[in-house]
């Protein structure tokens, strides 16, 4: 069975697909669309020969393809079609969704360089190194992206 | 735990979706390993094949009877020059099956063998590739040579010096 940093592909699924789901959902706004790329992820998992050196590799690689795929996805003409958040995202209670579209507003980068520090707990110079950016472009849009969604980053913040 | 990072926990892949990928990701594994063991079978395949094609070809350059006579032309420069009784002369009309035997228009029944000296030799010999000699005998072909033994029939030929189709001359 092909292993990759000594994972198999269920431990891969179970482990990974979460996070993927997150950053591919909040760049498409649509999670039939984030399953459709983090679907694409994974067959391009499969194809790679480069072994990777450990988890943390195997994890900033996934991370790095979800968001090219994303910004892939941007390009095409996919974007048109997609079904309002509210539709697919009914489990959300009504006063968190508004908290989505408040990060759908960030743009791009940011909303996904706010998901890896706040959520994942990458530092900028990591978040640097994952999306290729300079590590002052990072903090840049760390910094306004927290002041746009400043109240809902507090600990202990309710809507 | 802030807002952000609850409303984040809430979105998750499903189980649906990690099943779902989970067994498309090990078709994809049993597909390359097919594909794999095919291009290994056409590879051990083609092998096999140039080995016997190998095989069979060094066989058959063992055993291959086809003889070419000039091979056996032997130029001596330094030799003496001979005076020879040319008593072997006239056209092929008839070849034995090891073609090294033959009739003569005239009916003479020639021999070569072993001992049969082939091409011209002596000083004045002119370079093996520029002699008269085919490498095979053929009916049509023009001999010209000797024998040191006359009464025996058929005639073994001390020398064959000249084995040509002027018609349609091959070397």
């Amino acid at each position: 069975m092909k292993k990759f940093a000594g994972l198999c592909v269920q431990e891969i699924v179970q482990t990974y697909s979460d996070t993927l789901i997150r950053i591919a959902v909040q760049q498409t706004k649509s999670m039939s669309e984030a399953e459709d790329i983090v679907q694409d992820v994974y067959m391009t998992l499969m194809k790679q020969k480069k072994p990777f050196e450990n988890v943390d590799h195997l994890k900033a690689w996934l991370i790095k393809v979800t968001f090219n795929k994303c910004k892939d996805y941007f390009k095409s003409s996919r974007v048109k079609k997609t079904v309002p958040i509210t539709e697919e995202m009914s489990f959300i209670a009504k006063e968190e969704q508004m908290i989505l579209s408040e990060i759908f507003e960030l743009h791009q980068e940011e909303r996904v360089i706010v998901y890896l520090h706040y959520y994942e707990g990458y530092t900028t110079a990591e978040i640097a190194n994952l999306l290729e950016m300079k590590v002052n472009t990072v903090g840049s849009k760390l910094r306004r992206a927290r002041m746009k969604l400043k109240l809902m980053l507090e600990e202990g913040s309710k809507v | 735990m802030n807002a952000y990072k609850n409303v984040m926990k809430q979105i998750h892949a499903s189980e649906d979706f990690k099943r779902k990928m989970q067994k498309e990701m090990m078709e994809f594994e049993e597909k390359e390993k097919r594909v794999f063991m095919k291009k290994v079978r056409i590879s051990v395949g083609s092998l096999v094949a140039c080995a016997v094609i190998a095989v069979v070809a060094f066989v058959n350059l063992n055993n291959d009877t086809t003889v070419d006579l000039t091979e056996r032309i032997v130029v001596d420069h330094s030799a003496p020059a001979a005076s020879a009784v040319v008593n072997i002369e006239g056209v092929i009309t008839e070849v034995g099956e090891d073609g090294l035997s033959f009739t003569l228009d005239n009916g003479m029944e020639v021999v070569v063998t072993d001992e049969t000296k082939l091409g011209i030799d002596g000083p004045t010999a002119p370079p093996k590739e520029e002699q008269f000699f085919e490498p095979t005998f053929r009916v049509g072909n023009l001999i010209g040579g000797f024998t040191e033994d006359t009464s025996a029939a058929p005639i073994t030929a001390a020398v064959i010096y000249t084995n040509w189709n002027f018609e349609n001359p091959i070397r």
